[in-house]
């Protein structure tokens, strides 16, 4: 289970975010939504703990998501990845893996290869692969193993309508095994379709939360939040 | 666009004054290792010839050729090229800027070459200008080539500079063998005569099949041990180097997944190792350090103080190269690192068993040419070798420890320091006190980036 109790960061601009609340059970993916500066990307570091927070925890369990040992029960997708790009596919996901969990890879990285249609692409150098290849690659050694909280910032960016498909198959899988799923994209449809429950951030602050229904609409929940003054 | 023009001369004036400081470093080592042989030659019984002496800096030159070519190729490859092309910068500022790029080889090449040669000459000065301006001369022709490469900006053309530096490197001895038979009066058609002879004479191709026969038999030897040693300590473990304890599967559903028993240093390993041996690079490094070893080797009779100095100015040599590539790769991999459970002792552990891998195989292969040779007796090659590793471990931590100042920019700020830190290096105990502090801070600002 997820708990993120007050976390904040407030950047010299004034701009950030404001204490962040939040829990996830586990197998529920949950959807950050909201305008470019609301706070999502921030919220995903400290939540990953990769960025320090001004206040409050996160947790895991009972471990806290900055705690070392935390980070082999993370999958994280930065929003713009930088890789090293003189490394092979699957050099770069053995050498994560390894690091890890110890050990060879087992299947599951090929599994997700072939299912990314990279099997064939594994022993290219990363610098030989397109932007949106290089995504799938990033969307691999984040869900690999199925940690027990994925989470990935814009993880639709770059990616072509087949990898979209697959990506929302393997989320609703690792759902299905227990994760928990922090996701933000800007397609509302992509996340209406996978998303158990949508937050909407407004500049540092929840404006408001939305469980999964029939009935949900997102374009409305979006205008009324963050159009109503065009 | 003034200002954009302004910001790229003021890197290529900073460029050259770091490639300056760069070429210092690098050469350092480099100088140690020909001044113990001057000294022996001077004051010992050497039997260093001419021509043996001349094929050395010819050599050093193919090694200079080899880091122009890759240096340039990787510029010309980059986006940044192409950004200026798209700005508007024209070819010859292109160029400019190229020259100021590879300022490595460059300055490797004029200052490293002369300096060679100085010896060849018994530090005569003026066989060190003419071979400082041949080498000048031979950079000034990859850098033209570079020029017309930037022009035509074909990735295709790249074996076009592969073939240059064969070319530059035949021109060279040949202009060597000019240079020592060229009596004025002579027509063409003679010289040219009495060149072939004066080279058939040098018995160089004597020693380039020795030598390279040497370098391939120690490889095979070095790659074969490695084999064994990666054999034995993964697959059996018979050594427990682990620096992790073993995980376990923490939920049921994971039970199905197979964990086997093994180190994130493997990981380090495989990463780290496959990324050197794609780089030319570093096996030209390690192919002429073992070439140029063995050949000092056979060409040298003296103490064991003698052999000693050329085996620490090799690990030097090697280390001081590649030192920073070793932790340029991990400064890249910082955005990777900070989701992964690594930690800093054992970061910095993985790296002092690479940075042994990356530098002993040279000094093992001529400590085992020597042996094999009977110049050395058991006892001795036991001490070298201890003293070998320790000393190996010893510069990687010290120059681990300057640059973990700085850590993870790594490639743009650690020239000048490691250049200060070669020369603080001879203060009694401040390696020991730059080790323990520049660890302490590394390991405080670990994943504070």
């Amino acid at each position: 289970m997820l708990t993120v109790n007050g976390i904040k960061k407030i950047y010299p601009n004034g701009k950030g975010l404001k204490p962040f609340f939040l829990k996830a059970e586990p197998g529920e993916i949950v959807c950050l939504i909201g305008p470019n500066g609301s706070g999502k990307t921030t919220a995903f570091n400290m939540i990953a703990g990769i960025a320090q927070s001004d206040g409050g925890e996160c947790l895991i369990g009972d471990l806290s998501t900055s705690d070392i040992e935390a980070k082999k029960e993370i999958g994280f997708l930065e929003e713009s990845p930088y890789y090293y790009d003189k490394i092979t596919v699957e050099n770069f996901l053995g050498f994560i893996w390894g690091i890890k969990y110890k050990g060879e890879p087992n299947g599951d990285i090929y599994r997700l290869l072939a299912k990314f249609d990279l099997l064939k692409r594994k022993g290219y150098k990363l610098q030989e692969l397109s932007m949106g290849l290089k995504k799938r690659v990033g969307v691999i050694s984040a869900l690999m193993h199925y940690p027990k909280l994925i989470i990935l910032d814009e993880p639709a960016n770059g990616l072509d309508s087949q990898s979209l498909i697959l990506l929302k198959d393997e989320l609703v899988a690792a759902g299905k095994q227990d994760c928990v799923i922090l996701i933000s994209s800007h397609i509302l449809d992509f996340l209406k379709d996978i998303g158990t429950r949508f937050v909407f951030l407004k500049n540092g602050v929840i404006k408001k939360e939305l469980p999964r229904s029939q009935n949900v609409s997102l374009d409305e929940t979006y205008r009324s939040l963050y159009m109503s003054k065009m | 666009m003034r200002n954009i023009r302004l910001y790229f001369s003021r890197i290529v004036f900073r460029g050259i004054i770091r490639g300056a400081a760069i070429a210092l470093v690098h050469i350092l080592p480099w100088i140690l290792l020909v001044a113990a042989s001057f000294a022996f030659a001077k004051f010992g019984q050497s039997e260093l010839t001419l021509e043996s002496r001349g094929l050395l800096g010819l050599m050093y030159l193919l090694g200079t050729c080899v880091f122009t070519t890759s240096k340039i190729r990787y510029i010309l490859g980059g986006q940044e090229i192409l950004l200026l092309k798209k700005i508007g910068f024209s070819g010859n500022e292109l160029f400019v800027y190229c020259l100021s790029k590879v300022k490595i080889p460059f300055l490797m090449a004029t200052t490293g070459y002369a300096c060679i040669y100085g010896v060849e000459a018994e530090l005569g000065w003026p066989g060190a200008i003419t071979c400082l301006a041949m080498s000048a001369l031979c950079f000034l022709w990859a850098a033209i080539l570079s020029s017309i490469y930037i022009t035509l900006f074909n990735s295709q053309k790249s074996t076009l500079l592969k073939d240059i530096s064969i070319i530059l490197a035949l021109a060279a001895i040949f202009t060597k063998a000019y240079k020592e038979t060229y009596v004025e009066g002579m027509l063409l058609f003679q010289t040219v005569e009495e060149m072939v002879r004066h080279l058939a004479r040098m018995r160089v191709m004597d020693f380039i099949s020795f030598s390279f026969f040497s370098s391939f038999a120690s490889m095979a030897m070095i790659t074969l041990g490695t084999a064994l040693l990666f054999w034995i300590f993964f697959r059996q473990r018979f050594l427990k180097l682990s620096v992790y304890t073993v995980g376990k599967p923490r939920r049921r559903r994971r039970s199905r997944v197979r964990i086997t028993v093994g180190s994130p240093l493997k990981s380090f390993m495989k990463r780290d190792l496959g990324v050197a041996f794609s780089s030319k690079i570093f096996m030209a490094i390690q192919v002429g350090a073992v070439a140029l070893g063995i050949w000092a080797s056979t060409m040298l009779r003296g103490s064991i103080l003698v052999h000693l100095a050329i085996y620490l100015a090799i690990i030097c040599w090697v280390l001081s190269l590649k030192i920073q590539d070793v932790l340029v790769v991990d400064s890249l991999f910082v955005g990777v690192y900070k989701t992964l459970p690594i930690k800093f002792k054992d970061f910095v552990l993985m790296k002092a068993a690479l940075a042994a891998l990356y530098s002993l195989p040279c000094p093992l292969a001529l400590l085992a040419a020597e042996f094999g040779m009977g110049k050395i007796t058991a006892l001795s090659a036991i001490i070298l070798l201890i003293g070998l590793m320790l000393w190996s471990e010893l510069l990687f931590f010290y120059n681990s420890s300057i640059i973990m100042l700085y850590f993870p920019k790594v490639k743009n700020t650690t020239d000048m320091p490691l250049l200060l830190g070669d020369f603080m290096m001879l203060i009694p105990l401040f390696p020991v006190i730059m080790i323990v502090c520049g660890m302490r801070i590394g390991a405080k600002k670990w994943r504070a980036w």
